[in-house]
């Protein structure tokens, strides 16, 4: 085996060891542009498409109309539907907008227009079940899924709520990240702290969830945020933090704060280690006070950092899911909705694919000025490297 | 330690114990609350709050562990977890290590392009193709089984599986591979006993990584398994919680359960932890 890499080598040339690079990156790339690449274009597609749905009403409306067309005068549903001359365009005009095929010879000359919509709404049916396995007979339908998402009261309250998290939750979380950062490189027991503030990263948002609407609990005596609010105003007699729409927002970005605020300490804390000693030095022979030195000399030094570590929390702000649909599933009545979810509500209580993918063609277009920012990082980083 | 703490700010070092302090204990109190919690009767918990408990400290009990790992699938749910997870950390690292080695050391056409179609991919939110990805399995009649959840975390953990182990291995020095190239070895050779070797640090913040990721996984479950009898315990979780078909006697020590893992792996590996995030591991 050996023996014959080297002679490929002196004779084979480039191409058998590019074959091998082809080769091994042939599984990863295949799942790659299968499970991921290509359902992005799919997504797209999909949301510029519905679903066709067919009921007996439509099929005798379209019939009728199909039939008055032909006829250019009134047609009754009670007609015979072969003393029209020319009804067979109107049924292949219906084959043709359903793709279905219709048996001509069940559509005796006894039936009436009625009876025939009834045999078309089994037979278009028909068609329509065998393609239930996949998303069902598709319709081209162009922007029509993204203008309705403008009259959706229920998307403006995601969207709005989306906001929100993206404000507070990424202000928050990262001045807690650079203050706990910064306080735990000045104490000896800085690691052992980090660690505790790390440990919430390590689980699931459904364990989050269970652990905050614990906490929430209305009740002041075992509610513990309530009981603390009680404990410096003895008259207080407890929120109901997840089911007051007013607050659950807020609520639900503090449990946020709770489990990703150790993604910023990490890389804030890395950065800050990084920041040369004799520059604070001197600083502080300078007479420079602690504030100074962290708003002039550590911050501009660290800046990127920041600025990385902003952008990956929008990103991650942005399709929160988990917490949302553990603890409020959205509610009380949406007020706590947010478009992750809304997606996965849409897609499988209301089984609208075609309009979930809107929404998360939505969710990508507002990712991707911070994709661009990254690859573009990413890169710099790249031609600095070779 | 290094010398910039021995500097300090010029707040008093009591100052900056106290703020630090408070702030962990902030933190570590939800948490702190549900272990206590979980050790509680139903009765107590409705009635009183956890920190009472430590008043009767003879009214701490195991019922409520004896109950959850016997009712409601939950304990089918925690090796559903497992089963969905194993597979699942190791199938990305291996196909990413192996696509990464190409990738670091040989100069063939495109691939700067595929590099780039990998960053992008680590970005894309997994909402924009969980719906055409549950059609795919749909077609291959492997939706709502563990080979689906298995195929589709692998393929999300790979971007970024073969970005980390893409940058590791080419920071190693190429002498070294030339080497054993003279010395008559064949690429499996070089890869399984120089690089895998060399690379121990990559595969561990990796598998942790992913491990987490998948552990803690939710979406790709509710989208592609979105079976009942299969659900991993956030799924599990999550739904007794919506439902309330189970009271907190139940939830409490579910919750720690499903936690214990996940914290327990992270706690023994923080050091690898810390370094994949900080060699750019962010999950979509």
């Amino acid at each position: 085996m050996a023996q014959r890499m080297r002679e490929g080598k002196r004779t084979g040339g480039f191409k058998s060891k590019y074959l091998f690079s082809y080769l091994w990156m042939a599984p990863a790339i295949i799942l790659i542009f299968f499970f991921l690449v290509l359902p992005t274009f799919q997504t797209i597609k999909l949301s510029l498409h519905e679903k066709i749905s067919f009921s007996e009403r439509e099929a005798r409306e379209l019939l009728q109309s199909e039939l008055q067309n032909i006829k250019g005068a009134e047609v009754a549903l009670t007609d015979k539907i072969q003393e029209i001359a020319g009804w067979e365009q109107a049924i292949a005009k219906i084959e043709d907008q359903y793709k279905v095929t219709v048996a001509y010879e069940d559509i005796s000359d006894t039936m009436t227009v009625k009876q025939t919509a009834e045999l078309l709404t089994v037979t278009v049916n028909t068609a329509l079940r065998q393609e239930q396995s996949g998303v069902g007979l598709q319709r081209f339908v162009g922007l029509k899924n993204y203008t309705r998402m403008l009259e959706d009261p229920e998307m403006k309250l995601a969207l709005r709520n989306n906001l929100y998290w993206l404000v507070l939750f990424t202000i928050f979380v990262v001045i807690a990240g650079m203050l706990i950062a910064v306080l735990s490189d000045k104490v000896s027991w800085g690691k052992l702290a980090k660690t505790i503030i790390f440990m919430p990263m390590a689980i699931s948002g459904a364990a989050g969830g269970v652990i905050w609407y614990f906490m929430y609990q209305k009740d002041v005596s075992t509610g513990t945020i309530n009981a603390i609010i009680n404990v410096f105003n003895p008259q207080f007699e407890g929120i109901a933090f997840l089911g007051e729409a007013r607050l659950v927002t807020f609520a639900l970005i503090a449990v946020g704060v709770w489990m990703q605020v150790g993604f910023c300490t990490v890389l804030f804390s890395a950065a800050l280690q990084s920041v040369p000693v004799s520059l604070i030095e001197m600083a502080r022979i300078e007479g420079a006070n602690s504030l100074q030195i962290f708003f002039r000399i550590e911050l501009p030094y660290i800046w990127s950092t920041v600025v990385l570590v902003i952008t990956q929390m929008i990103m991650w702000v942005l399709k929160v899911f988990d917490i949302v649909f553990t603890m409020t599933h959205g509610g009380p009545f949406g007020a706590s909705e947010v478009l992750a979810n809304r997606i996965y509500r849409t897609d499988f209580n209301l089984g609208d694919f075609n309009y979930g993918s809107a929404m998360a063609v939505i969710l990508f277009i507002a990712i991707i000025p911070v994709l661009i920012l990254n690859i573009r990082n990413l890169s710099r980083e790249e031609s600095i490297r070779e | 330690m290094k010398a910039g703490t021995k500097i300090g700010y010029g707040f008093s070092r009591l100052s900056v114990n106290v703020a630090l302090g408070m702030l962990v204990i902030i933190w570590l109190l939800p948490t702190f609350m549900l272990v206590v919690s979980s050790f509680r009767p139903i009765g107590d918990m409705m009635s009183s709050g956890w920190w009472t408990a430590f008043l009767n400290p003879e009214r701490f009990t195991l019922d409520n562990y004896k109950l959850v790992l016997t009712s409601k699938g939950i304990g089918t749910s925690f090796i559903n977890s497992l089963i969905i997870t194993i597979p699942s950390t190791i199938l990305p690292i291996l196909l990413g290590a192996l696509a990464a080695y190409p990738l670091a050391f040989s100069k063939f056409p495109g691939r700067k392009s595929i590099f780039i179609t990998l960053i992008a991919m680590q970005i894309v939110p997994l909402q924009v193709v969980l719906i055409p990805v549950l059609l795919l399995l749909m077609g291959l009649n492997l939706n709502g089984t563990f080979t689906g959840v298995w195929l589709t975390h692998t393929a999300f953990g790979l971007p970024l599986c073969i970005y980390i182990f893409r940058n590791f291995f080419a920071q190693m020095p190429y002498s070294l591979i030339e080497a054993a190239k003279i010395d008559g070895a064949n690429n499996l050779q070089i890869f399984f006993r120089l690089l895998v070797p060399m690379a121990k640090p990559a595969f561990a913040s990796m598998a942790i990584f992913q491990f987490l990721w998948v552990w803690n996984d939710m979406l790709v479950a509710l989208f592609v398994l979105n079976n009942s009898a299969l659900n991993p315990v956030t799924v599990k979780l999550s739904s007794l919680l919506g439902s309330l078909d189970a009271g907190w006697e139940i939830m409490t020590p579910a919750a720690l359960l499903s936690m214990l893992l996940p914290v327990t792996i992270f706690l023994m590996f923080q050091k690898y932890y810390v370094k994949g995030i900080l060699a750019g591991s962010v999950k979509g």
